[in-house]
Order: structure tokens, then C-alpha cells, then sequence
């Protein structure tokens, strides 16, 4: 069976586990380290390519170029989110003069590694981080690994999502799956306590990383997790302590935080989050460091109290109310209703917002997962589920936000309101309003508020081709699809005529398609593979993926089916096995499909003999509005 | 309702009714694509389309498809069978989506039979309108207003499924406009705006698809 990645691509720190043996493990550097630093160094005489992780930051205080962090903040987001980092004060980073399309690319200005610079995106930066942990699971496992689940945080929308998706792609990784942190963490959580026999309940997932929080209401039952609802804030995290702190030290050495250069900006921001850690286990500390000003490398310590960190965080921690109330209300239920609070995310380390969890949900939350690796042990199952392998066990996510059109007087028409479960479509129509009319315009959005202005704008398009016909009477369907990722898809038909009409969809924020294709073909990895051959390639081990399924279903159930079936299963496995051998991609694809459809009779039985007892103890309570 | 729905097996070509949402091909146990048509009701299914069911009922008939055609259960397959499944699913989720809660019920079954909800009372209107500017102006009358509201949306809830009860019962209630149809329709326009007053004034959302019209 192919192995696959489980991957939690972090906003300051990125992890990768994958399941050995059936157990899922985080897979370590050569020093022990689970975690790799998010951070990409792109210097100004590094003509290969950029430094990753520990290494980017060794780089950076040694030689002259950029240090790229917490990027993951501008993934799928507009050139104002970046502008506004900036003008707080947290000079990082260098924007790139905007283009023509100014709002839809964040793009930082780095060294080009021959006296020059260029343009960087997010996603650019997430790919290096991507194949960093990919290169490193290869290290380990010793052979090729391409598949894997990349956990997103629940609250990402769509533009987001699908930035992520385009950076695992630029790393040589086929997604199989965008999972929920949250949902991750749950898996894990919840899998560990069915080992200890309590494995059922409501729970609520408090994830608190290093620039996003999540708050997920989940049940979960012998296998079976389902979100009840999700909310969160895709700016929120532990980032968000360290810059007050950060604007301290800079003043202390004698630097206007506002004009400070990145580097001593990065400088700052170490100090300041190793002040913060030191502070989760004593009340008061001292810490040192140097900052770099001019040809001088000056010290200074940064002395703090646990009462003035708290005082200075309060405010940051304070905004996990609105999302934690707001889940709560979805789900229909009260602090007391839950089984229990699972805190995720090194943010939750810091007493002060443990306190908070604790107030909240008035209960002491659950810290028995580890709060850095639990999101990359829970992709790592779904991964391997996904892969094929043997376990029981189902995600029934949600969509976090929800999804409309932009109709008259700049209103949002909901077409799928928030937490609703996905996959899920929803289908509206449109009649012409002029006579020959062939196009129509639309803009599609995702958020909670009634005026489009408020809301995430994800996409605007066009639809053509319809058939000239008088004014109303050419009826459009329009289609939204939302997938297991909870990407979207957008498809539409005239219904009189019966014409599918070609639907252009231009992204508002992140990459177009065609970008992306670009960025494929540039990538040294890509170039000289010819698709139709990495098509075949792909239908192979996906056929090899099915006749290990199948030869493990017939060796472990062989006795649910007769002689009869079996004999069909088998010479349905040797017809894929005769045409793995070829290069017809087609014969393949439909030797595969027979071989499906020849198992689907065991599948069934495997599984409602495994789970159907499940089933029978499963009641929901009924929930008073 | 009983109209049979053509399905054909992309992989062994035979033609199956799809009327009753059928989750595999009978003869070859192929995944079958669902038809555009299908009931919802089917599809959890409900042999009838009805008014009066229980959450659990729904819930219960939810999961357990769910868990037979969840996508993940097909990552390893062919992309034809992974896209049938994402499609089952997403059709199964609609369903829950347009019949878990009864004005979502009520809505399907009125526009289903082709009736069109009726436009609320002229006096209905005024009289809603009047509630909402004394809640705005007399921030003291606010709750009484909002728990008036909600209590009158329960007793319309109640009425609407009294009123639907008869068609429930018969064989085809819900194939063509009825006395009772209209009557359930013009329940659903006070209910919905019953719902916009409570949730305008703050008192939550009593019709979770509120804004999905």
C-alpha cells in the first residue's frame, strides 16, 4: 500500500507524521525535532532555491537576504492584510509593488540570488515549507512519498484553501484531502480515548496556533466524528502576543519600532517569544538577547512579569469569546451539554488563555493531547485511511462560512448557509433581463454579513454562450459545488435549450489556474515530465492502491463472499494487473472501474459487519431551539 | 411521485429506477450517479414525501447513508466511482439541508405541489411593522415582543402541522394544490416573518436558512 503524509502546515511551526505500523508518529529532524520552523530564508547569494526552517533562520543572522515567517497569515488574502502588518509596525517583510490587479497578490520582494529581486507569494513560501517535511518523510521512509492530507485551519475559506491546495501541488504532493485542524486534533484525541474505552461524547476542540484560532463543537462515537459547527478567526494567534512585547525590546535598544529594519524586527520577535514561554512556568523573568543596529550588535533584556505579559495579552485573548459563543449557539448546546474542552495549539501553553478555556466552558480543559503534535498525528490517519488502509472510521465535516451571491443593491443571497455539512450543492437560477441576451456577470462570496462589502469576496464570473432568446426566457441553472476540501466549484445550463454554458471564474484573491500551471512548468521538478506519462503513472498506483484493498478484503473477509463472487473479484484483479502493465490509459481506467464494481458487494458486507452495532447505540439527543 | 427515473450503470450499462435513490446497481453493484430529480425524501429514505417526521428518524436515516457513501470510503477507487460517491453524498447532504427543519419541510412540500406562498396580510404587515418600531424605540417592551413572537411562531409550527396531518395520510397529499396546501403556504410567510422580527430584535436565528431565501 502507498504511504501517505499527514501534513499540519503551521503558521509558525509545520509538522508531518505519517502511520507505521498501524500507529501514527511525528517524524523527527536529525536533532530530535518534531517541529520545523515555517520560515524560508531567501538570500541574496543563494541562486539555488531558498533555506527552510532552522536552517532559514541560521542563515539569516550569518549573511544578507530575506527571512520570510508567518506567511501563512497572507495565504489566499489581499495585498491590504499584508499593508496592514506593515503599518502596525511588524516590519518583517517587504511587499512587491503591486501589478495591475493590485488587492489580488500579496507578493513580498526577495533576492532573485544574482544581485537582483523578485516576486514571492505565500504560496511560493508554504511549497518550500511542503517539500522540506516531504523531503524529510522521504528521508526516513526511505522510498517515494507523494500522497497527503494538509490540515487547514476550520475557519480558512475558500480562497484560502485553495491557496494551500496550489502550494502542496508546487511541492510535487498530491492532496488528497484538506482536513479541519480541529477535526485533526478530534481524530486523534478521540481515537486515543477509544483505545482507553471512552471514546464517545460532545466535545469542543479550542485551537489557539500561532495566527489562527478555531473552535470546533464535535461528537464523536466509535469512529465516527462529526462537526456540529465550527467558528474561529483567521487572525488570531500567539503571534499576536509577541509584537507588544517585540515593540518593547526594540525600544529598548534604542530602535523606533515603526522604522525598524526585518531583521531587527525578527530579532525583537524572538525575544519576545522566548520571554513568553519562559513565562508559562514562572512569574517573572529576565531575558537576553541582541539586536543588530547598524555595525553594533547590542544587548538588551526584556524583564517581565506574568502579571504584565497577562495584562498586555488580555485584550488578544479576549477576542476567543465571540468565535467560542458563537460555535456554541450553532451547535444548540451550553458549556454544560459538552463532554469535554481539548485544548490545540502551543498558544494554549500560555496560562492566561488556559484560564480562559477554563471560564468559559466552565470546566478544566483536556490537555493530555500534545497540543503541537495532535493536529499532524490526526492528518496522518485520515491519510492513511484515504490510502486505503483498514480502519474504522468516517469525518463528517461542515463549511465554516457561508456562501452567496451578490445580488441587487450589493446584498448577499445565501445559497448555503454556515455549518452546513459537505460535500453539499445548491442550485439557484437566473433568467435573462434583455432581449439576445448571451453573458451574464456574477461575484460570489463567503461570510456572515448581509452587504457584500462585508463579506470575503472569493470569485467573480461569467457565464457565456447562453442561447439569444427574448428577454426572461432563457432560464440558467447555476450549480455550486462544494467538495470534501470545502473548495468550490461553479457550473451552469440553460435550461430551455438545454446548453451547458462555459463558466470563467477569476479568483478575487490568490492565484488564477493559469498562474499556477505557470509556476508548475517553471518548477525544475515538473519540467521535463511529460502529463500524459505522470497521468498513467498516477492511474498506476491508483490501481495498485485498489488490488491491495482488494487482496487484504479478500484475505480478511474472504468467507462473506461465495465461490461465485470470487471467482469474478479475481479475474477482475488479474485484468488490472495484465493492464498495469501497458501504457493504455483508458483500458486501465476501465479494468480498475470493473474491479470497483466487482467489490462493491464485499465492501458493503466488510462494512455493515463491522459497524452495524455501532450503529444500533448511536441516538442523538433531540436539541430544544 | 412514483414517476420512475431512468439511471444507467456506467459500468455494466443496465437501466435502474432511480426513483427510490439507489446507492449501487443491482447487477453489477457499481456506484450510481443520483438523479437530478430524486426526492430528498428518498433519499433519507422516506418512501412518501411527509410532513410529520422526527429529527432522529432523519438524523439516524442521515448517518447511516452517509457512512455508505462518504467519499472517503472511495479515495482508493477509480476517479468515476469517486465522483459518483461526492455526489451522492452532496445530494444526501441537500436533502438533510431542505428537510431537517419542518419550515424547510413545509416549504419543499408547498413548492413541490407548485403553490406559490401567498404575500402576507396587508394588516399582518402593519402590524409587524408597528412591533418592530416600539421594540426599537422602548427597549424595555423588547423582550415581551420577541418571547410574543416566538410564542406565536410555536403555534403556528403547531398549526401548520395540523394542517398538513390530512395529507400525510392520503397517497398523493402532495402531487397538486390543495385547500390545506394554500393554507400552509400562507402559515409559512407568517412564519418566516415571525422569524425575521425575533431575529432583527436579537433573539436568534428560529429558522436556521432564514437568510437562504
Amino acid at each position: 500500500m502507498a504511504r501517505a503524509l499527514g501534513i499540519d502546515l503551521g503558521t509558525t511551526y509545520s509538522l508531518v507524521a505519517v502511520v507505521k505500523d498501524g500507529r501514527a508518529e511525528v517524524l523527527k529532524d536529525e536533532h530530535g525535532e518534531g517541529r520545523l520552523p515555517s520560515a524560508v530564508f531567501y538570500g541574496d547569494d543563494l541562486e539555488e532555491g531558498a533555506l527552510v526552517g532552522w536552517e532559514a533562520f541560521a542563515a539569516e543572522r550569518m549573511r544578507g537576504g530575506a527571512l520570510l515567517t508567518s506567511t501563512k497569515r497572507f495565504m489566499g488574502r489581499g495585498r491590504s492584510t499584508a499593508q496592514a502588518v506593515l503599518d502596525r509596525g511588524a516590519r518583517t517583510f517587504r511587499l512587491w509593488p503591486a501589478g495591475d490587479d493590485g488587492e489580488r497578490l500579496v507578493q513580498f520582494e526577495v533576492p532573485d540570488g544574482q544581485g537582483g529581486t523578485r516576486a514571492c507569494t505565500p504560496v511560493e513560501v508554504a511549497a518550500y515549507v511542503l517539500k522540506a517535511l516531504k523531503d524529510r518523510a522521504e528521508a526516513e521512509l526511505g522510498e517515494e512519498v507523494s500522497d497527503a492530507v494538509i490540515t487547514v485551519p476550520a475557519y480558512f475559506d475558500d480562497a484560502q484553501r485553495q491557496a494551500t491546495r496550489d502550494a502542496g501541488r508546487l511541492a510535487g504532493l498530491h492532496v488528497l484531502r484538506l482536513l479541519a485542524e480541529p477535526t485533526a486534533a478530534a481524530v486523534a484525541y478521540g481515537l486515543l480515548k477509544e483505545a482507553e474505552g471512552r471514546g464517545q461524547g460532545t466535545y469542543v476542540v479550542f485551537d489557539l496556533g500561532g495566527g489562527t484560532f478555531d473552535v470546533s463543537v464535535l461528537e464523536f462515537d466509535r469512529g465516527l466524528f462529526r462537526v456540529r459547527a465550527t467558528s474561529g478567526d483567521t487572525a488570531l494567534g500567539g503571534d499576536d502576543f509577541d509584537w507588544p512585547l517585540a515593540e518593547r525590546v526594540l525600544r529598548a535598544a534604542g530602535v523606533e519600532p515603526s522604522t525598524a529594519l526585518p531583521h531587527q524586527t525578527h530579532q525583537a520577535l524572538a525575544i519576545a517569544r522566548r520571554t513568553k514561554e519562559a513565562l508559562t512556568d514562572r512569574d517573572t523573568v529576565d531575558v537576553e538577547g541582541v539586536l543588530t543596529v547598524g555595525a553594533d550588535t547590542r544587548p538588551v533584556t526584556l524583564s517581565l512579569t506574568r502579571t504584565e505579559l497577562e495584562r498586555v495579552i488580555l485584550p488578544v485573548v479576549n477576542r476567543c469569546a465571540g468565535p467560542c459563543e458563537r460555535a456554541l449557539v450553532d451547535a444548540g448546546l451550553t458549556p454544560k451539554d459538552l463532554d469535554g474542552v481539548i485544548l490545540v495549539g502551543g498558544s494554549t501553553r500560555v496560562p492566561l488563555v488556559r484560564a480562559f478555556a477554563r471560564e468559559f466552558f466552565g470546566r478544566e480543559p483536556l490537555c493530555d493531547a500534545h497540543p503541537d503534535e495532535v493536529v499532524a498525528v490526526g492528518a496522518a490517519l485520515q491519510a492513511d485511511l484515504l490510502a486505503g488502509g483498514d480502519r474504522d472510521l468516517l469525518l463528517l465535516d461542515v463549511t465554516p462560512l457561508s456562501l452567496g451571491l451578490e445580488t441587487m443593491g450589493g446584498v448577499v443571497d445565501r445559497l448555503v448557509p454556515r455549518n452546513s455539512p459537505i460535500p453539499c450543492t445548491a442550485t439557484h437560477t437566473f433568467t435573462t433581463y434583455a432581449d439576445q441576451q448571451t453573458a451574464m456577470d456574477f461575484h460570489v462570496v463567503q461570510g456572515e454579513r448581509e452587504k457584500v462589502e462585508h463579506c470575503k469576496s472569493l470569485a467573480r464570473f461569467t457565464l457565456r454562450g447562453i442561447p439569444p432568446l427574448g428577454a426572461g426566457l432563457a432560464r440558467v441553472a447555476v450549480t455550486f459545488q462544494l467538495d470534501a476540501d470545502g473548495l468550490l466549484t461553479v457550473s451552469a445550463r440553460e435550461q430551455a435549450t438545454g446548453t451547458t454554458t462555459a463558466v470563467e471564474v477569476k479568483p478575487s484573491y490568490g492565484l488564477t489556474d493559469a498562474e499556477v500551471e505557470a509556476m508548475l512548468m517553471a518548477s525544475l521538478d515538473h519540467a521535463q515530465q511529460d502529463i500524459e506519462e505522470r497521468l498513467l503513472i498516477e492511474k498506476r498506483v491508483e490501481a495498485e492502491r485498489v488490488l491491495a484493498a482488494t487482496d487484504k478484503a479478500l484475505r480478511e473477509d474472504g468467507l462473506l463472499v461465495d465461490v461465485e463472487e470470487r471467482a469474478a473479484i479475481e479475474r477482475a484483479a488479474a485484468a488490472v494487473r495484465a493492464a498495469t502493465r501497458g501504457a493504455d490509459r483508458p483500458a486501465l481506467e476501465s479494468a480498475v472501474e470493473a474491479l470497483d464494481a466487482a467489490t462493491q458487494e464485499l465492501a458493503h458486507r466488510r462494512m455493515s459487519k463491522r459497524i452495524g452495532e455501532a450503529l444500533d447505540h448511536k441516538s442523538i439527543d433531540e436539541v430544544a431551539r | 411521485m412514483s414517476a420512475t427515473l431512468p439511471l444507467r450503470c456506467r459500468v455494466c450499462d443496465a437501466e435502474t429506477d432511480g426513483s427510490a435513490a439507489p446507492i449501487a446497481c443491482p447487477s453489477c453493484g457499481a456506484l450510481l450517479p443520483v438523479h437530478a430529480r430524486v426526492s430528498p425524501f428518498a433519499l433519507l429514505g422516506v418512501a412518501r414525501p411527509r410532513f410529520a417526521l422526527g429529527r432522529d428518524e432523519l438524523e439516524r436515516a442521515w448517518l447511516t447513508r452517509s457512512r455508505r457513501v462518504h467519499p472517503d470510503r472511495f479515495a482508493a477507487k477509480s476517479e468515476a466511482e469517486r465522483r459518483c460517491a461526492a455526489e451522492q453524498v452532496a445530494a444526501l447532504n441537500d436533502a438533510k439541508r431542505a428537510l431537517f427543519e419542518p419550515y424547510d419541510r413545509a416549504l419543499w412540500l408547498v413548492q413541490q405541489a407548485s403553490v406559490t406562498p401567498p404575500q402576507l396580510a396587508q394588516q399582518a404587515l402593519v402590524e409587524l411593522m408597528e412591533q418592530r418600531e416600539r421594540a426599537e424605540e422602548d427597549a424595555a417592551a423588547r423582550a415581551s415582543i420577541v418571547d410574543d413572537a416566538r410564542a406565536r411562531f410555536r403555534a403556528r409550527l403547531e398549526e401548520l402541522g395540523r394542517t398538513l396531518a390530512p395529507l400525510d395520510e392520503a397517497d398523493d397529499g402532495y402531487t397538486a394544490p390543495s385547500p390545506p396546501l394554500r393554507r400552509a403556504a400562507a402559515l409559512l410567510a407568517e412564519l418566516k416573518t415571525l422569524a425575521r422580527l425575533v431575529d432583527d430584535l436579537g433573539g436568534g436565528k428560529l429558522i436556521g436558512t432564514l437568510d437562504a431565501r
